[in-house]
């Protein structure tokens, strides 16, 4: 089989047993692969009203078509479960080389089911896939897993998956650690793989992947490489990284400040992206098959942190642990994020949790005799950190921040709700939704809640090729952020769009402009895999995708009223900066967002001639 | 062993595989990490590249796929009587050679 291993493993963790099925021809036409696959075998496989917790939750790491090939940024693989969090389908994706080797050991997609009486790791080398006992293991951070699983198997290829405290002690802010440093990020899988007693996933292959045209496959990945390179985003994130990202934030008065206070953060200046690479910066590396290096390491030389080691940190970091906090120390941030790393913490909702924590604590809703003491001042680096791992170790004040802003409001009282940054119980991720307003649906209709990689409707921003615009038939006004025209359709299109790369397995920001246009991924697709879809069909494959989620989450008892944002989003208007008096105007663009996706509005329901439509 | 000497560039390799995908994919029909002639060892904890090359690499001089690939233009292949003279040039390292594994007679 040409791109695809041609295996899907199924492990059961009750019984210990495991086996292989291909996956079949109808599953590869409708679903692609990756997030297509994930989302197929969670609808069918999770059972209605199943506790994430429980045994009966299904947990699936999955790689896509052309990951470990020669295809530029083919290298993702996405891990998925019902959550902990929101109660709904979610899933996080990742880089690094994790997921192109689990395609080289020969595997299209790991599932898992039950839970292993003893704490238990997964070897899978070369076709064969061994359920291990993880004694030793449990209680270690995700760096210290890795060392010492490479030590093991005397292999420093070995790509470990792995959780850390936090998701053995089932807290709800987790995710899956990959190789250290690329987190799948989101919704609590770090928790569900906890709650099996399931520690790491040791992967290695020596094995290929069979391409059906080799060179049209090299002067197709040559093409889309020069394509990238001359995309403006290529410069900024090839020299930067992610975090410059946050600038753009700042200057549009959208950077979230105090927690959603403010859209201007008074101390920017040094914790702004240029900083980490002129003061900390040691190098940048690439994931697997990337052409774009934006993985930059950094360390500090000096001062009370002298000698931290960080890799990777993003946009969502440099807001999360520094503008929502109220924290100008930069080394702060990176120690943060590293931290996060080695307990497998989803950074994101951990910071939005600190951040709503010091609003309560500003606000008299919380007082020290509910911290232990503490002062949760703005800024203030040691109780960040120090809650940070009171999260992960599920101790004091840091067992109810372990559990998210939507149950900590719950928790706490006093209208303390309004300002509680989430939707469906998903932490927001980056800009402050009344900056932009596209961006704002986006949070408000993602069925893995508030996140912004599920749309990632970036051409807000102003990155819109003129080719995308039409090719979506999106209006001019895509691109005006306080505009409502037409961010419903181009809501809906992004979404389709994105679902593709996740299906495919390729990386959304490798692919935010051109390289996310079917039209230039039909071409590698084909070389790689020796089939054909259309450009239709692509899109076709990402709008079933968001669809089953939707059935999903609708099933699990979703509401429409569950597709909107925080009060304070929708009610108080910013208070100072280029976005100032604005607030979000969310009712236009859902009816137009319902009516593209031809979802009832009162019941949310697709329609039965859009599920016949996509066969579903 | 190819009579041109392959160089990597310390600071701008990034690790990414690329040129071993290309190399595997035009030499086996297959994408794969043991297929490739060109060979990137990174550091499990650093993430630090190291590249090699194998004497089994065949490809004529000047049509080397790995480097047609190479976004970072992070490999060089200098001819051996200029090659002394790059080890002067900090940034360049040249590449370790390891033995065939093809059969040999």
């Amino acid at each position: 089989m040409y791109g695809y291993a041609g295996r899907i493993a199924f492990i059961d963790l009750n019984k210990g047993k495991i086996s292989i099925e291909a996956p079949g021809e109808g599953m590869i036409k409708e679903y692609l692969g990756g997030i297509g696959f994930l989302t197929r075998l969670l609808y069918d496989m999770v059972p209605q009203g199943a506790d994430p917790l429980g045994p009966e939750n299904v947990l699936i790491f999955a790689n896509g078509p052309v990951n470990g090939t020669l295809v530029p940024s083919s290298n993702r693989w996405m891990v998925g479960a019902k959550s902990p969090a929101t109660g709904f389908i979610v899933s996080g994706n990742a880089g690094g080389l994790w997921g192109a080797e689990l395609k080289w050991a020969g595997f299209d997609a790991l599932v898992i089911t039950g839970r292993s009486a003893n704490p238990c790791y997964l070897l899978v080398r070369d076709g064969k896939i061994g359920i291990l006992p993880a004694p030793d293991l449990w209680g270690k951070d995700t760096w210290e897993t890795e060392a010492l699983l490479q030590d093991r198997h005397g292999d420093p290829n070995l790509r470990v998956a792995c959780i850390g405290r936090a998701g053995e002690n089932l807290v709800p802010l987790t995710c899956v650690m990959g190789e250290k440093v690329h987190a799948g990020g989101r919704g609590g899988t770090g928790a569900v793989m906890g709650s099996k007693n399931l520690k790491a996933i040791a992967v290695r292959g020596h094995g290929g992947v069979r391409i059906a045209d080799p060179e049209t496959l090299m002067s197709e990945s040559k093409r889309l490489i020069e394509m990238l390179m001359g995309e403006y985003h290529y410069a900024r994130y090839r020299n930067i990284g992610s975090p410059k990202g946050t600038t753009l934030y700042q200057k549009m008065g959208g950077v979230g400040a105090y927690n959603w206070q403010y859209g201007v953060f008074d101390k920017f200046d040094t914790i702004e992206g240029d900083n980490y690479k002129d003061r900390y910066s040691v190098g940048s590396s690439a994931c697997g098959c990337c052409p774009l290096p934006c993985w930059r390491k950094y360390l500090i030389k000096e001062g009370p942190f002298s000698g931290q080691w960080t890799e990777a940190i993003e946009n969502s970091t440099v807001q999360c642990f520094g503008t929502r906090v109220g924290n100008p120390d930069p080394e702060v941030i990176l120690v943060a994020h590293t931290l996060c790393d080695k307990h497998a913490l989803d950074e994101i909702s951990v910071g939005v949790s600190i951040a709503f924590a010091m609003e309560c604590y500003q606000k008299g809703i919380i007082t020290a005799r509910d911290t232990g003491g503490m002062e949760l001042t703005w800024g203030n680096g040691d109780v960040i950190l120090r809650l940070i791992d009171m999260i992960a170790r599920s101790e004091g004040i840091g067992k109810i921040l372990g559990q998210g802003v939507k149950r900590m409001a719950e928790a706490f009282g006093q209208d303390s709700d309004k300002f509680a940054y989430h939707v469906k119980g998903l932490e927001i991720s980056t800009v402050d939704p009344r900056a932009y307003q596209g961006w704002a649906l986006g949070y408000a209709v993602s069925a893995r809640g508030a996140d912004h990689m599920r749309s990632y409707a970036s051409w807000e921003f102003g990155d819109i090729p003129e080719e995308t615009r039409e090719e979506a038939g999106i209006p001019e006004t895509m691109s005006d952020r306080f505009s409502v025209e037409g961010k419903g359709k181009g809501v809906a299109y992004s979404e389709n769009v994105r679902a593709i790369a996740d299906c495919l397995e390729m990386c959304k920001t490798v692919t935010r402009q051109k390289l996310g246009l079917t039209k230039n991924q039909v071409g590698i697709l084909r070389a790689v895999t020796g089939r054909d879809w259309s450009k239709e069909e692509l899109l076709r494959i990402g709008e079933r995708k968001v669809n089953l989620e939707r059935l999903f989450n609708l099933r699990e008892g979703l509401r429409p009223a569950d597709d909107t944002l925080p009060w304070r989003a929708l009610h108080e208007p910013l208070p100072d900066g280029p976005s100032e008096g604005r607030v979000v105007n969310l009712e236009p663009m859902l009816k137009e967002y319902y009516g593209v996706r031809d979802w009832d509005r009162k019941t949310g329901q697709p329609s039965p001639a859009k599920l016949k439509e996509l066969n579903l | 062993m190819k009579a041109n000497i392959l160089f990597f560039d310390t600071e701008h390799c990034s690790g990414c595989l690329l040129c071993e995908m290309a190399c595997s994919l035009i030499q086996k029909g297959e994408c794969s990490r043991d297929g490739s002639f060109i060979k990137v060892a990174i550091h499990p904890y650093l993430s630090v590249p190291t590249v090699s090359l194998s004497m089994d690499c065949n490809c004529p001089d000047g049509q080397e796929r790995c480097l047609e690939i190479c976004n970072q233009q992070a490999l060089k292949f200098v001819p051996r009587d200029e090659a002394t003279r790059m080890l002067t040039e900090k940034k360049w390292y040249p590449s370790p050679v390891i033995e065939k594994t093809v059969e040999r007679p």
